[in-house]
């Protein structure tokens, strides 16, 4: 390693010593940036995950002839798998539907009629690219014209809701996403380029006794470093805090990305150097 | 030999010119008084030399660099070969009197051998070993004074500037620091020294330059 790096070394970690107040804020304002995007990631994510459980859940019913033969039974089947967007098909028998409306609702009404009037059915799942109002539309009437079936049941004003308010949700999110990530980068910028501010005199004096641009960039750029990273790590460490009492409130509900943390720290690492760098360059002109 | 000429240099902030077809010389290991009264265009005549200016018009050559042909990467090295000291010493407040020397080698990628060998030196020279762990702010203006000589030398440049040297200084101190300056030129290194104290410029005795309204007189 070159004389000058160790220089740089020393210079920025003897930069951050001199002014703690500064890094103090700079640390911060850094954290607290962080904090903000981890928390809006997070909650975009969990919505993300609640969407789609609610769509997976959608099923269809597909009522099939009371007076259909169990070969003819097994074509219905079989042409319902063969319609594209059809994740699974599951019989349920007469005899089963009796069993499950038996245990919802108890004997007594079945108890009244003399025969099970309940019809066989298919309960369908569809594949998750074609979980939404308009290809669960398709799919039903496709499988509505199928020989044998009488009726197709799911829950369609769901479906409907969801891919209505789930599209402006997603502009809204993506909206507060961009607002949330330039104004947690103005303000790391803003901070760091203020306290570089301060350290202008130091600038134009290395600059006199004849410091090239990289010279005088680099200590600075130690330094943010070492605040990117102490910011980044004070993030982690709050959204753990955060993860903890949500898990505690929630158990296992809220889920939190897997590399967040390092994505954090590497954030910023990447956001305070990046803010040195345009701290530092505006007075090197 | 010239190491240090001014050709018809003009220099222009937005629409006012401050200096006006400037033609000055400064030969090796000579001492030259730059007078006029404030804002006559002294202290912008030493920054067309370092180069914190560039002319608007004419040339300005300092030692092998032309403001005609120099590129702002080169301006650090042209920066190595000047040594400059001001009116406020423009000393970095939070660290030693060593230190404050040193780093104008650290600056350059001196080795730090040499770097402790010269800035010893370079402060007994200026008379101030004894105070090398002190700060900026337990000297006096002379002493700090000194510390920025000693910085603005260490790096051994051919021509000191000094803009107003003894402007903050009381009499005494100031004639200090014309006898430091005049050692120095003694040694070799030529000193161009803008100042408005007619006095001390008679009482040294060497070539005057003088400047008013931005222009060269006589």
């Amino acid at each position: 390693m070159s004389l000058g790096f160790y220089y740089a070394l020393r210079e920025g970690v003897d930069g951050i010593r001199r002014a703690r107040l500064a890094s103090a804020i700079s640390i911060l304002t850094t954290t607290i940036a962080l904090v903000l995007f981890g928390v809006f990631v997070v909650g975009t994510l969990n919505v993300a995950r609640l969407v789609e459980a609610m769509r997976s859940r959608v099923e269809f019913e597909v009522f099939i002839d009371n007076a259909l033969e169990d070969v003819e039974t097994g074509r219905v089947g079989r042409e319902i798998r063969a319609v594209a967007g059809v994740a699974e098909a599951v019989f349920v028998s007469r005899d089963d539907a009796k069993n499950i409306f038996q245990k919802e609702f108890g004997d007594g009404f079945l108890d009244l009629v003399e025969n099970n009037p309940l019809p066989a059915s298919f309960r369908i799942t569809l594949a998750k690219e074609f979980q939404n109002a308009s290809e669960a539309a398709r799919i039903a009437g496709l499988i509505g014209k199928i020989d044998g079936v009488d009726e197709v049941v799911y829950r369609r004003e769901l479906l409907s809701a969801l891919d209505k308010y789930v599209g402006l949700a997603v502009t809204a999110d993506l909206i507060l996403g961009v607002v949330v990530f330039l104004s947690s980068f103005a303000l790391v910028v803003n901070v760091i380029r203020l306290t570089i501010g301060a350290k202008r005199r130091i600038i134009e004096i290395m600059q006199l006794v004849g410091a090239t641009d990289g010279f005088v960039r680099r200590p600075f750029l130690v330094q943010g470093f070492i605040q990117g990273l102490l910011g980044g790590l004070g993030a982690a460490l709050v959204l753990t805090l955060i993860q903890r009492f949500l898990q505690g409130q929630f158990s296992g509900m809220i889920i939190f990305p897997k590399h967040l943390f390092i994505a954090l720290i590497a954030g910023g690492i990447f956001l305070a150097m990046t803010a040195s760098f345009f701290g530092v360059r505006r007075y090197l002109r | 030999m010239s190491i240090v000429r001014l050709i018809n240099a003009r220099l222009q902030y937005e629409n006012t010119e401050v200096l006006k077809r400037i033609n000055l010389s400064v030969r090796s290991g000579e001492f030259v008084f730059l007078v006029g009264p404030s804002g006559a265009g002294k202290s912008s005549v030493l920054k067309l030399i370092y180069m914190a200016e560039r002319p608007a018009g004419g040339q300005v050559v300092v030692g092998k660099y032309s403001s005609v042909h120099i590129t702002p990467k080169d301006i650090p090295y042209l920066r190595r070969q000047l040594g400059v000291v001001f009116q406020d010493f423009k000393l970095l407040d939070d660290r030693t009197v060593y230190d404050n020397v040193a780093f104008a080698m650290q600056v350059i990628g001196a080795k730090s051998k040499d770097i402790k060998k010269k800035a010893l030196r370079m402060l007994a020279n200026v008379g101030l070993s004894h105070k090398r762990y002190m700060m900026p702010h337990e000297l006096s203006g002379g002493e700090q004074q000194r510390v920025a000589i000693a910085r603005a030398l260490v790096n051994e440049p051919f021509i000191l500037l000094a803009d107003e040297p003894t402007g903050n200084l009381d009499p005494v101190t100031a004639a200090g620091i014309m006898d430091l300056l005049e050692k120095i030129n003694e040694r070799g290194t030529a000193v161009l020294m803008a100042t408005h104290n007619y006095a001390l410029v008679e009482r040294i005795g060497k070539r005057v330059v003088r400047i008013e309204g931005g222009s060269v007189l006589g």
